[in-house]
């Protein structure tokens, strides 16, 4: 079998920018020995500092190498797929070496054990419980409204000049009354206040649509069950993803990656990934989490496409899915994704908001669009041909400037209905991807 | 702003009712707040699902079509770690980039754009095509791209009235070198109300263009209020041939020092102790660098010859420059002989002195006075061919780590094929010009590989050795990919 790798999907799996700098040293056929590859993996050793052994298995492109980084993949291994994507022929099929084997083998009896069926549900139990947690969130909502009630007849005004213990307190109160998703809304708000001119503005629109949950939540019973699913998962009862697989829609698609944002703290890495299925045209938000310095359980490569079934979340406006199978190797995309005018964009997130009126931001992708800097009063913007302007989100936007040339481009972002976050831009040809920056507005 | 967030801003409790309106008007039973908070949600809805956005015509010119093809994926990464970790390698990218007619991708623009090192400007111009120069257009702080810096500023009266100290400085330095008239006008109008570090800063910036017309000027800073102002204007007259300080400099070097050629010696005399008044007010400093190896009355025989040019020791009969300095090696106070006469050649581009002084200082095997190695110095200003000579001289003497720092790179094909023999021979005293000879070795002279031991199953300290050649094989190799990326036929 010949090697298929493709550059960006090997890319797609460093853990950070320096160990792709120092993964494509390592991309010379000089600094490896014992280069191979077989069916089921690649590997060889690399002559740096020591000599390390390197392995990948072309399965899930999951990489061993006995050097001390604890990122995964490191340098060495990203460095043996670059050089087996930029020059195939230099990796030649050979017998898989001993130590390759015996990696391969304990792979596959972790992989059998972990298949193993888990214990069944208590269905009573469980009853009892969410009805426990149903009341618990209802004296936490009653709570809550009297402190909503209570900031608003004091004015926000006040609130400038209250410390971080006003909101504090109310978000503790939230998380013992078991509503987490609420508890992180008013945690949120702590950030509004001064964060920018217009904070009064975004604060009540926070507050607002807190009441409006709070007020939802009471007559969930009376919701259309979708509308319900969402209110309940904002609220922060969630959804393990047995149970998302149980009553989610799936859908099989060629579903293309067209942005994603990657977080990092000191812990975790996380990754949202925005992908448009092409038969369905629909949108679908995929997380992942993973620690610090290994790699995502599927690497969704910004560009390239896979054949999948996603499971969606319940919801009225379904945008979080989860990957429940998928196909063959993804391959890169060609060409650029079809790009819609901006009228066509706010129309499909207008659609979404009278859905499930607490949808957040969404994948947007936009044609023939020409960014525009900030100029007086107005903000960093793209342009489309019939001169709509979408203001972008923070100030700093010059690579997508300078990407531009003053020329149109294909964009994909997130939109929120208040700014767009461009994620990727595809111009001349070319995807280039957009570093995450600009502070909410 | 709209009737709900001033209520909202100024508290229920402080302003007056106010009917509930639109969807929420259909509940019953509501508080006042409770209503403002629905209300608010739903108007919140309301504006970002219909969302009218205004509208921009673009004034943007579009950039001009591309005359260089644009660097490739490989290429453009490379580049952006060199950028932004500031990598010896950025340099001679940039050079075979140029040189190939390849432009930086787009993205990097912003990147390049913000570099401030001057150098690096020049190299960066010929590789910012035609995308690069309409980015500049944008904003102003890139407009160095644009070639507009290389006169004085259009608005230089707006920032020289209001800049910082740190501006200012930079703005009279860039008038020095493009006007030193005007500069000097500039200085004698304000020098009145400008601090003394200020004025320091200035002053040091007469060096740029210093002619005889600034000579009057140099003179009143005689009597500044600052001592350093004083010494800093004394020490530039040195070098204004005619200038009153220059005629007394020249008179003491010559009271002290003299070259006779009869007998083919130097023949010094310390400067006499406590130090004169007039020598200090004339810019000698009293007290030698910290750590420097001359004794006082020397450092004052130092300063006495690095003020003249070297030109001055020359006999108008026989010996040549190398004699001179040759002599001066091996003679009673040599090392403050040498020391003059090197920082004299180096202030007054004295170039047929370089190599001579060179030869002299690796002979003497002395330590320089103000820096701990003038070789350094004068390594740079070095021609190729000279700097071929030499260190050809000392690869077999294991001596050249010093130069070999220092030289331009790339070095001459017989250096470079030296070293690279010695460092394939493991020779342990070369471990140290690995890191530099990765860099400087011509790219077209490089192995594919070195023969590596496999550093677990060697002995220190050649296990040291042997990783320092790990890390040459990995710099070698990135220039290797980087040279294939910009050679000129593809």
């Amino acid at each position: 079998m010949a090697l298929t790798l493709n550059k960006a999907q090997v890319l797609g799996l460093a853990s950070d920018a320096p160990t792709i700098a120092a993964s494509q040293r390592l991309a010379q056929p000089s600094v490896w020995r014992g280069l191979g590859h077989s069916t089921l993996a690649l590997w060889g050793e690399c002559q740096g500092s020591r000599r390390y052994r390197t392995q990948v298995a072309l399965a899930d492109l999951a990489a061993r190498c006995s050097c001390p980084s604890r990122k995964s993949p490191c340098k060495h291994a990203l460095g043996l797929l670059l050089l087996a994507a930029e020059s195939p022929a230099r990796v030649p099929q050979l017998a898989e070496p001993e130590w390759v084997q015996e990696w391969l083998e304990r792979r596959s009896k972790q992989a059998a054990r972990a298949d193993q069926p888990q214990k069944p549900i208590d269905v009573v139990a469980q009853a009892k419980r969410s009805q426990r947690r149903h009341d618990n969130i209802v004296s936490g909502l009653d709570q809550l409204d009297v402190w909503l009630n209570d900031v608003v007849r004091q004015g926000l005004a006040r609130v400038q000049r209250e410390s971080f213990e006003l909101w504090d307190t109310q978000a503790r109160r939230l998380v013992d009354a078991q509503a987490p998703g609420l508890a992180g809304r008013v945690h949120a708000m702590a950030g509004r206040v001064g964060g920018s001119d217009n904070w009064p503005a975004r604060l009540l629109d926070d507050l607002g649509e807190l009441a409006l949950l709070s007020h939802a939540y009471r007559r969930i019973e009376q919701l259309d069950p979708l509308l319900a699913a969402d209110v309940r998962r904002l609220v922060g009862i969630t959804l393990d993803q047995r149970e998302v697989l149980a009553r989610g829609d799936t859908l099989e698609d060629e579903w293309h990656v067209l942005c994603d944002v990657i977080d990092e703290n000191e812990r975790v890495r996380s990754q949202r990934a925005w992908l448009r299925g092409a038969r369905s045209r629909r949108c679908a938000l995929v997380l992942q989490f993973t620690p610090l310095g290994t790699r995502f359980e599927t690497p969704l490569v910004v560009g390239t496409k896979l054949d999948a079934k996603l499971a969606f979340w319940p919801s009225a406006a379904p945008q979080r899915a989860l990957i429940v199978e998928r196909g063959a190797a993804p391959s890169l995309l060609t060409a650029a994704p079809e790009g819609a005018t901006i009228d066509v964009a706010l129309a499909g997130y207008a659609d979404m908001l009278g859905r499930s009126p607490w949808a957040g931001a969404s994948l947007v992708v936009l044609g023939d669009v020409v960014p525009l800097p900030a100029a007086g009063a107005e903000p960093y913007a793209v342009v489309d041909a019939t001169g709509l302007a979408m203001p972008l989100r923070g100030a700093d936007h010059d690579v997508l400037l300078a990407l531009s040339g003053g020329h149109p481009l294909t964009l994909a972002g997130e939109w929120d209905g208040y700014a767009l976050s461009p994620r990727t831009v595809w111009a001349e040809g070319r995807l280039v991807p957009l570093a995450a920056g600009g502070a909410d507005e | 702003m709209s009737e709900l967030l001033r209520e909202a801003i100024l508290g229920t409790a402080h302003t007056g009712a106010r009917a509930a309106d639109g969807l929420v008007s259909k509940l019953e039973g509501l508080e006042r707040e409770r209503a403002l908070l629905l209300s608010a949600a739903t108007e919140a809805l309301l504006r970002r699902a219909a969302r009218v956005l205004p509208l921009r015509r673009s004034q943007l010119p579009s950039a001009e079509p591309e005359t260089l093809r644009v660097s490739s994926p490989r290429l453009t990464a490379a580049v952006r770690t060199l950028l932004e970790q500031d990598e010896d390698l950025l340099e001679e990218t940039l050079v075979r980039m140029a040189r190939a007619g390849v432009r930086l991708a787009p993205e990097l623009l912003p990147l390049a754009l913000d570099q401030t090192a001057p150098a690096l400007r020049v190299l960066l111009r010929p590789v910012l095509g035609q995308r690069g120069a309409w980015l500049a257009a944008q904003r102003q702080q890139w407009a160095w791209a644009l070639g507009a810096e290389q006169g004085v500023p259009h608005d230089f009266e707006s920032r020289w009235s209001d800049g910082n100290a740190a501006e200012r400085k930079q703005l009279f330095a860039l008038l020095r070198q493009h006007d030193p008239a005007r500069a000097r006008a500039l200085a004698e109008e304000t020098w009145k109300h400008e601090r003394a570090e200020q004025r320091s800063a200035f002053a040091e910036a007469f060096s740029i263009g210093l002619s005889p017309d600034d000579q009057a000027f140099l003179n009143g800073l005689l009597a500044d209020r600052s001592a350093l102002v004083q010494r800093t204007a004394a020490r530039l007259l040195w070098r204004v041939p005619g200038s009153e300080v220059a005629e007394r400099m020249l008179a003491r070097a010559r009271a002290h020092v003299r070259f006779a050629p009869e007998q083919g010696i130097w023949q010094v005399s310390l400067p006499p102790e406590p130090l004169d008044a007039s020598w200090l007010r004339d810019g000698i400093t009293e007290k030698p660098p910290e750590a420097s190896p001359l004794g006082q009355r020397q450092w004052w025989l130092q300063q006495l010859i690095a003020a003249v040019p070297c030109a001055t020791w020359l006999p108008s009969t026989a010996p040549e420059r190398e004699q001179l300095v040759a002599a001066a090696v091996g003679q009673e106070f040599a090392g403050a002989l040498l020391d003059g006469l090197t920082r004299a050649a180096l202030q007054y581009d004295e170039r047929s002195w370089f190599a001579p002084l060179w030869d002299a200082w690796a002979r003497s095997e002395l330590p320089g006075a103000t820096v701990p190695e003038p070789r350094n110095l004068l390594s740079r200003k070095l021609s190729a061919q000279e700097v071929a000579v030499r260190a050809a001289r000392l690869v077999s003497e294991d001596k050249l780590r010093v130069l070999l720092q220092h030289l331009p790179r790339p070095w001459p094909e017989e250096l470079a094929l030296r070293v690279l023999a010695a460092i394939s021979d493991l020779r342990l005293s070369f471990r140290e010009i690995i890191p530099v000879a990765a860099l400087a070795i011509p790219v077209a002279l490089l192995p594919e590989a070195l023969p590596l031991p496999e550093p677990n199953q060697v002995e220190y300290p050649l296990r040291a050795f042997v990783r320092a050649l790990a890390d040459f094989q990995e710099v070698t190799a990135l220039r290797r990919s980087i040279a294939a990326e910009t050679t000129a036929d593809d």
